[in-house]
């Protein structure tokens, strides 16, 4: 297992962000963390994580800029290869915008998903499966790669 | 837009239906015609020569095959002047038609009047009035036939009500004059009834827009108050999740050890967090789907769906050990459905089964699709405490949780089979239960389903 890996978690709830980072600390990761997805986008550009976890939620105005800015890291070629980890709200059906992990991931360029609360033993789960397969399924965004 | 549409298109479609109208009538006074001189001349055997009255037939006859294929053309805005002209060459007709049989003496010149009814109907005031006018003009010359008799008719009664050198004058201004006020009374009654009937027409038409307006503006105000709720539900989840996420670091002793009475206090806290988090998630589900306005159908096994529902519950009644059966009767046959909705009405009545099963208890899942392939039957059964009779109305209620002991030690949420019951109104299927105290409970459902994705249920 590459315990040494670099986890980029961006998360706009500083205490959830601060509970994902002290369970993947707990597993001998490194964690940087952001709060704000457009510094969070430059942060990781430089930083070159292996992962990247990202809030599908940052507030009440934009409830789906998560997905805008996974988009935004797959066209960009440093972060297009790296995997995502997208932390959604379970259950959060929007009249007019529908969207649940089980049908509508093909439409979003993430690895997988994991709802909100995160639970340490299901987080570090997903984390690990997703640091195995290394790249992205979606390094060549809106293609599929495997 | 769509309003704007038809308001355009309303007075089009009217005029078109009553010039129809007219056309329909003018078909029957063709046949009555016929039959008329048919019976005058074979029947009553009256001396008549009737060919004038052919002609007459036979331009009827015409014109109103004229008039059925101009309507086919016929543009908006001429349309007032094709009715007037119509009404006009009808009067003609009638007087050409009693001029040679009988003349006055013919008691169908009573026809002008119900032509002022007609007139009445379809015109504007001022043209009924001025066909009107054109009727008195047109009996004046009837009577006036009565003293220079230009018709050589043979009468359709064998004899004048005058005698040609001699016409009744008297008589004949009383008849003129009685006439025109029957004329004129009947045009101005008819259109002071129709004029009453559009007022009243218009009244309801605006009536109908003012409800249409309300309309958009409750369901804006729905919408408002779903936005609302999704708000605020949002935002106590948000920290709810924090909240738990944050007791279940310090339970996972990721920060040092705990001391193991600390570790029960924070074990409670989160214990209640995680129930109220069930709970909001559920409102919040609840809540969105009543502001949802149409399903998204997608093609899935729903067998497929239920049984992966049910391995989730597997885990779950391993802790109770309850048996749960799955009966997949659909044979993997692929149906267009709301595949999300599917799996959360399996997994809320799931969910309300094991609550009430006991331990050593069954539960039984079945699946089945009808023979012609429209409608999904799933049904769960247990053999839990069941419920009371004077429960069973209130099952589906948003909040209602029966007052017995299961619900003290793990407490209801009273959404689950609102949702359920939710759900399945959204396909516009039916949902029922039949239940035992004691002995168990069967949940059933039917649920439309479509071969494409235009079939199905729709919200609306």
């Amino acid at each position: 297992m590459n315990k040494k890996a670099k986890i980029f978690i961006i998360e706009d709830d500083p205490d959830a962000a601060e509970v994902m980072k002290i369970t993947l600390q707990a597993q001998d990761y490194q964690v940087i963390t952001a709060s704000d997805p457009e510094k969070g986008f430059v942060k990781a550009k430089q930083a070159k994580p292996d992962l990247i976890i990202l809030d599908v939620m940052f507030g009440k105005q934009e409830m789906t800029k998560g997905f805008d800015y996974a988009v935004k890291m797959k066209q960009d070629k440093d972060l297009a290869p790296v995997p995502i980890l997208m932390v959604t709200a379970v259950n959060i059906r929007h009249p007019g915008f529908k969207f649940s992990p089980e049908t509508d991931a093909e439409y979003l360029p993430v690895d997988d998903f994991i709802d909100k609360p995160a639970q340490p033993r299901d987080l570090v789960e997903k984390v690990e499966k997703l640091l195995e397969q290394k790249v992205s399924r979606w390094r060549a965004w809106p293609k599929k790669t495997d | 837009m769509m309003s704007s549409q038809t308001l355009h298109q309303r007075p089009l479609e009217d005029l078109r239906r009553r010039i129809s109208w007219l056309i329909l009538l003018r078909w029957i006074a063709v046949v009555g015609l016929f039959v008329v001189i048919f019976i005058s001349r074979f029947l009553l055997r009256l001396n008549l020569r009737v060919t004038h009255l052919y002609f007459g037939n036979a331009a009827l006859l015409i014109s109103n095959f004229a008039y059925t294929l101009a309507l086919r053309k016929m543009h908006f805005e001429r349309a007032n002047i094709f009715i007037n002209v119509q009404i006009s060459l009808d009067l003609l007709l009638l007087t050409y038609l009693i001029l040679f049989s009988g003349g006055i003496a013919n008691p169908f010149f009573l026809f002008f009047i119900f032509h002022m009814v007609i007139a009445g109907i379809l015109l504007s005031n001022r043209a009924a009035y001025i066909q009107a006018t054109l009727a008195v003009c047109l009996f004046t010359l009837l009577i006036a036939d009565e003293f220079w008799t230009f018709a050589p008719s043979d009468p359709l009664f064998p004899y004048r009500l005058s005698q040609r050198l001699s016409p009744n004058t008297k008589y004949l201004v009383g008849l003129f004059a009685a006439f025109t006020a029957a004329v004129y009374i009947t045009v101005y009654m008819t259109t002071s009834i129709v004029n009453t009937l559009r007022r009243r027409e218009g009244e309801l038409e605006a009536a109908i827009g003012g409800l249409e307006i309300a309309n958009t503006t409750l369901e804006l105000k729905d919408r408002e108050k779903s936005q609302y709720v999704l708000t605020v539900t949002h935002d106590i989840k948000g920290s709810l999740s924090s909240i738990q996420s944050c007791l279940r670091v310090v339970l996972d002793g990721l920060l040092g050890v705990v001391a193991e009475g600390a570790k029960g206090m924070v074990g409670r806290a989160e214990r209640r967090s995680l129930s109220l988090l069930r709970y909001v998630n559920e409102l919040l589900y609840l809540s969105t789907l009543r502001a949802e306005t149409d399903i998204s159908h997608k093609e899935v096994a729903p067998g497929e769906i239920v049984k992966r529902v049910a391995r989730e519950f597997n885990t779950g009644v391993a802790g109770k050990s309850i048996e749960l059966t799955v009966t997949d009767g659909t044979a993997g046959a692929l149906v267009y459905v709301d595949p999300y909705g599917l799996e959360e009405l399996c997994r809320h009545l799931l969910d309300n089964a094991l609550k009430y099963t006991l331990s050593g208890g069954r539960i039984t899942v079945k699946l089945d699709i009808e023979a012609d392939r429209r409608s999904l039957q799933l049904s769960v059964s247990d053999t839990g405490i069941g419920i009371a009779g004077e429960d069973l109305p209130h099952v589906y209620e948003d909040f209602f949780s029966a007052d017995i002991p299961e619900n003290r030690v793990v407490p209801s949420t009273g959404l689950g089979l609102a949702i359920a019951k939710q759900i399945v109104a959204m396909h516009r299927g039916s949902i029922e239960v039949q239940s035992t105290t004691g002995q168990g409970s069967t949940f059933r459902c039917s649920i439309p389903v479509g071969n494409d994705t235009s079939e199905g249920g729709r919200v609306g």
